[in-house]
């Protein structure tokens, strides 16, 4: 599918504006403290599932790796590295904690508010920039197609937002297992 | 409106928003006396205080200053001395960040704007305080 170069200008237009850094300093640092609490709650459910008492929290040190490798290579690296964690053969809350971290960065999620690209579309639409409905197209391969347009779109911003929002969570992450202690 | 009548506009809110900003500060002032003489109890350290100093001077995005505290708040080493001050630190900050979107409405320049004047206000206030606070007994004792 062709990108509409209307739609692209306006976005990179977009991101230096002054609503976007305010976006960048408030929004989703709201954002990035419900992460926390998701990724714990996430965290609880597996040790729910296996029927464990005691719910261990993430090592801060699983947390290390993250801003280098957003610096090193972006999103693509992150995922990666996501991938790579939630598949190891480790302790659970850290295989819990890197699917959930994985689901919420996901790129190619469409449609679901509560990841990380979803918080971008949704600050665009507020915005005026509005991305073409997948689910609007009658066949699966135009819908399928025009997802993938919409992760096109969105890409310079998810990995301008990438970086802060990974700042976001760490610190949060940082402060509220303290608190918990 | 043209290009001049939009920048005079601006030119006006933002005046309008520094006297808001230092009337506040003005008023918040004793709160921020509270949160130098807590930092002061808790045998904060010359170096974490010019730490936190030096990100609220250079900084230009609010929530690094947030951040700083959430982050040495959490730290595994000196996290005792952080830990006992950083919800003061960042209550206020919230409170900071409430009346800089009441100062800015629907203006993102002048909300960044006023969030940033008003950090920077604040940390003098609270380091200030602290640095006085560290030196009362030197200034009661007399010499």
């Amino acid at each position: 599918m062709q990108l509409d170069s209307q739609i692209q200008t306006k976005i990179e237009e977009h991101m230096h504006s002054s609503g976007f850094f305010l976006f960048l300093d408030q929004e989703l640092r709201i954002y990035a403290e419900e992460c926390v609490l998701s990724s714990i709650e996430a965290m609880e459910n597996k040790a729910l599932e296996l029927k464990k008492h005691k719910v261990n929290k993430l090592k801060k040190s699983q947390l290390h790796s993250i801003p280098a490798v957003v610096q090193a290579g972006g999103m693509k690296k992150l995922q990666e590295l996501a991938i790579k964690q939630a598949e190891k053969q480790s302790r659970p809350e850290n295989s819990a904690f890197w699917g959930w971290f994985k689901g919420i960065i996901d790129p190619s999620v469409d449609i679901s508010d509560g990841s990380l690209p979803g918080q971008i579309r949704k600050y665009l639409k507020r915005a005026g920039i509005i991305l073409p409905d997948p689910d609007s197209f009658p066949d699966k391969n135009s819908a399928k197609a025009q997802r993938k347009a919409n992760a096109e779109y969105i890409k310079p911003a998810l990995e301008r937002v990438l970086p802060v929002f990974c700042e976001h969570f760490i610190c949060h992450y940082n402060y509220q297992v303290q608190e918990e202690k | 409106m043209s290009f001049q009548d939009v920048s005079n506009d601006m030119d006006v809110k933002r005046r309008q928003m520094w006297k808001d900003v230092d009337l506040f500060l003005e008023e918040f002032y004793a709160h921020g006396c509270e949160a130098g003489r807590k930092m002061q109890e808790s045998e904060m350290g010359m170096a974490q205080v010019r730490g936190l100093e030096s990100i609220i001077v250079s900084t230009r995005r609010f929530s690094e200053v947030i951040n700083y505290i959430k982050n040495q708040s959490g730290k595994d080493t000196k996290s005792v001395k952080w830990k006992k001050i950083a919800g003061t630190l960042l209550t206020q900050l919230e409170t900071l960040e409430k009346t800089a979107e009441e100062l800015g409405g629907d203006n993102p320049v002048i909300v960044l704007e006023a969030k940033l004047k008003l950090v920077r206000g604040w940390g003098k206030q609270v380091i200030s305080h602290y640095l006085f606070e560290k030196a009362k007994p030197q200034i009661m004792g007399g010499s």
